[in-house]
């Protein structure tokens, strides 16, 4: 009886809480200060520590040219058909048909005018013979 | 951009504001959470001193965060109880509790004056019981009946499940209940 009487009971408890909460600690001035001091040494040391300005932009835009042509694979391509170009350009086409026999062993006296692009009677002849067979 | 205290921007837009140079931000982050880290670490640690530098060291680490807070990932208030609760489980690690034993006995006097005693000695009581708590069930308590968060923030703040939340509060505060019997009458409560 008496050490149920002298028991913590809960609600004893809940009113010890509820005290506490209402005790607000002061913000000791010191403290403050010394939090906002040191919130601006850290700014102050992430300017320092933050990188100097580097000529990144003139390197960039020349990057994002570079992607945007499909890098430097395609930029040497690129090239490489200007200068072709210009060649050509300056030395006129009466080169072109010797070129093109080497490449292709058209005669001397065919021209680009003069190859047949279309089938021929040849290519129709062999169809016709596969049906036959078939 | 200019805050005074009672600015209504959210405690994660101020912290984005100081990490990129903004220092009234950071005066308005001050004010609303100094006291908050010094309020649990003085509950945790039991002690005043100790307890402000565990709030400065916490505010630290708010401004070394805030260039890299991730928006929308935790609330900064959650964010701080965590690290006061951490560097006070360190403090903790490095020395013993206080026992009951060494609170202040309440002196004769007016009853204005010994109702003030009543008071303070509860405060002293019940921080002194606190201290005694093992530590995890000591931090729940705190962030639970001192502090007012529910148990899934507890849960947050803890890296715990709300289950085992609500275990270590209620162990927390049957622990309390036997450490404070006997101090009953003491503590102003009477027979009632």
């Amino acid at each position: 009886m008496v050490m149920a009487d002298r028991k913590f009971a809960p609600q004893d408890l809940d009113v010890l809480f509820a005290q506490a909460c209402s005790e607000v600690p002061d913000l000791p001035p010191g403290l403050l200060a010394r939090v906002l001091a040191d919130a601006d040494a850290e700014l102050a040391a992430r300017s320092r520590a933050a990188p100097a300005p580097r000529p990144v932009l003139r390197l960039g835009i020349m990057a994002e040219l570079l992607a945007l042509l499909g890098g430097w694979r395609a930029v040497s391509g690129l090239a490489t058909a200007t200068v072709a170009g210009v060649w050509i350009g300056f030395s006129g086409l009466s080169g072109l048909p010797d070129a093109a026999t080497a490449l292709f062993g058209m005669a001397a006296t065919e021209t680009l005018a003069s190859v047949n692009l279309l089938p021929g009677d040849d290519v129709f002849a062999l169809a016709m013979g596969l049906e036959a067979v078939e | 951009m200019a805050f005074d205290a009672s600015s209504q921007a959210s405690d994660e837009v101020l912290l984005v504001l100081y990490g990129n140079g903004d220092r009234a931000a950071a005066h308005v982050l001050a004010l609303r959470f100094t006291p908050l880290a010094l309020r649990v670490a003085a509950r945790m640690l039991g002690d005043r001193a100790e307890a402000e530098d565990v709030a400065q060291e916490a505010m630290l680490r708010l401004w070394r965060v805030a260039p890299e807070w991730r928006q929308g990932e935790a609330r900064v208030s959650t964010w701080l109880y965590r690290v006061v609760a951490n560097l006070c489980t360190d403090r903790l690690r490095k020395r013993r509790g206080v026992g009951l034993d060494e609170i202040a006995e309440p002196e004769d006097g007016a009853p204005g004056v010994v109702e003030r005693m009543i008071e303070t000695d509860r405060a002293a009581a019940l921080q002194s019981a606190l201290d005694t708590l093992p530590e995890r069930q000591r931090q729940a308590v705190v962030l639970r009946h001192l502090e007012g968060l529910t148990n899934p923030e507890i849960a947050a703040v803890m890296d715990i499940g709300v289950e085992a939340v609500e275990s270590l509060t209620a162990r927390g505060k049957r622990a309390l209940a036997a450490l404070l019997t006997g101090r009953r009458e003491e503590l102003g409560y009477g027979h009632g």
